[in-house]
């Protein structure tokens, strides 16, 4: 039982379009592109200002978003209208529309390869889309509601999540053909894939569990418990952490890979269904589809949860306050306890990053 | 109290309470020694002590929250 809610830092929240689904950073320009369905838009985020700079029209319900670091666009995957938006993310202007297959409601993008996968989620179908020339090439079978894709450049692979099968197809990245299937818990929302250590981990979103896949034996090796409709997920800290969305929650789940435990829970907005992590900072981009915004914090967690608990009360409450002796930021002076005494004040503890 | 702010923790920190206009006492607590100690795991996070040197409210993180235990805090008599 995890009952720790702290270990992290609160940076911003970001007020963005409607329904914000699907979102994605690239770190070269500082950007964060969010699929934002209900407002039928791409948000723009600077990452390193934390507030939105652009907002894009696109198609009908752009649920997911991938973005190619080469050109430089985002491509959003429109449910309702089954297509997919271009656009070039240095102008923010629409530079095309490529008609995909039913619902496409997931995807994901192969920058070596130069492909985009789009699950088409109502046919249950991948569509594999050139990049460079914007045309689809050619449309895989998958299962009943395919959705997201992962992609592993380590053995060439390609993983599209199949929501209503409970399970994971897996692509060949050369020749675009189906090669197998890994079973997986009940309702797989995302993948998130390790390529270095051979690992994916796949949010089970109606047993709020993780399934940790071997991406060798193509199996389950072993499931984390998490928080309440887990959705989005993403590595950080060089593939230490897997942080985790529970849409049910409005929390993030913070997992320690070592141990494959839950270390903590970072509240976040209304109905979390995606979170991205910045390489650069390794900052947390939130996207809260019932809040209209994208919650940013800093994952500070550096040991297994074991000290006072947040949940119920605190144990230094009613109890002294541990002696200190601090230098003074502005006089260099040490500072004790004793020259508070008598009076009542607040200990305020913050970092300035 | 700043923590966790391994270089030119002085630096940083009047750097931030400039841009934040906070003008009381600032402690540094370079290693975050004292703030572990104190069960401290994320900021901003506030310890609200009486004037017998008790703690007797940890959080306060929202300012609702705050203004909740400041009122309870003067509330109580001093001491």
């Amino acid at each position: 039982m995890v009952s720790l809610s702290q270990g992290f830092v609160s940076v911003a929240e970001i007020p963005v379009g409607k329904g914000p689904e699907a979102i994605v950073i690239d770190p070269a320009t500082r950007r964060a592109f969010v699929a934002c369905p209900r407002s039928n838009s791409l948000a723009v985020i600077d990452v390193d200002r934390t507030e939105m700079v652009g907002e894009v029209p696109v198609n009908a319900e752009p649920i997911a978003v991938m973005y190619d670091p080469l050109r430089r666009r985002a491509f959003t995957a429109n449910a309702r209208s089954d297509d997919l938006t271009v656009v070039e993310t240095d102008t923010l202007e629409m530079i095309g529309t490529i008609a995909v297959g039913e619902y496409p409601a997931g995807g994901g993008i192969d920058p070596a390869r130069r492909k985009v996968y789009v699950g088409n989620t109502a046919d249950g179908t991948v569509s594999v889309v050139d990049v460079d020339r914007l045309t689809v090439t050619t449309t895989v079978t998958a299962k009943m509601a395919a959705g997201h894709v992962g992609i592993d450049p380590v053995r060439g692979r390609a993983y599209c999540v199949n929501f209503g099968d409970a399970s994971v197809s897996v692509i060949d990245g050369d020749s675009d053909v189906v090669i197998g299937e890994i079973a997986v818990d009940h309702a797989p929302c995302k993948i998130a894939v390790d390529a270095g250590r051979g690992v994916a981990y796949v949010t089970n979103s109606l047993v709020s569990t993780i399934a940790v896949v071997d991406l060798e034996r193509w199996e389950v090796t072993d499931t984390i418990p998490v928080h309440r409709a887990p959705v989005g997920l993403a590595t950080g800290r060089e593939g230490d952490r897997l942080y985790v969305a529970n849409r049910g929650a409005g929390t993030v789940s913070v997992i320690d890979r070592a141990s494959a435990r839950e270390w903590g829970r970072i509240p976040v907005g209304a109905a979390p269904g995606d979170v991205a992590v910045d390489p650069a900072t390794g900052a947390l981009f939130v996207s809260n589809a019932a809040s209209n915004s994208v919650t940013v914090v800093r994952d500070v967690l550096e040991r297994a949860p074991g000290g006072p608990p947040s949940g119920g009360r605190h144990p230094l409450i009613g109890r002294p306050l541990p002696d200190f002796g601090l230098p003074d930021m502005r006089s260099g002076q040490l500072r004790t306890k004793a020259e508070w005494m008598g009076k009542r004040y607040i200990l305020n503890f913050f970092a300035s990053w | 109290m700043n923590v966790w702010e391994h270089q030119d923790a002085r630096q940083e920190a009047e750097h931030f309470c400039a841009v934040h206009g906070i003008d009381g006492t600032v402690l540094l607590d370079e290693t975050g020694g004292y703030a572990e100690r104190l069960g401290v795991r994320g900021v901003p996070l506030n310890y609200l002590v009486d004037a017998g040197g008790i703690v007797r409210f940890v959080g306060a993180t929202t300012p609702r929250e705050m203004e909740e235990c400041l009122t309870a805090l003067f509330e109580a008599p001093a001491g």
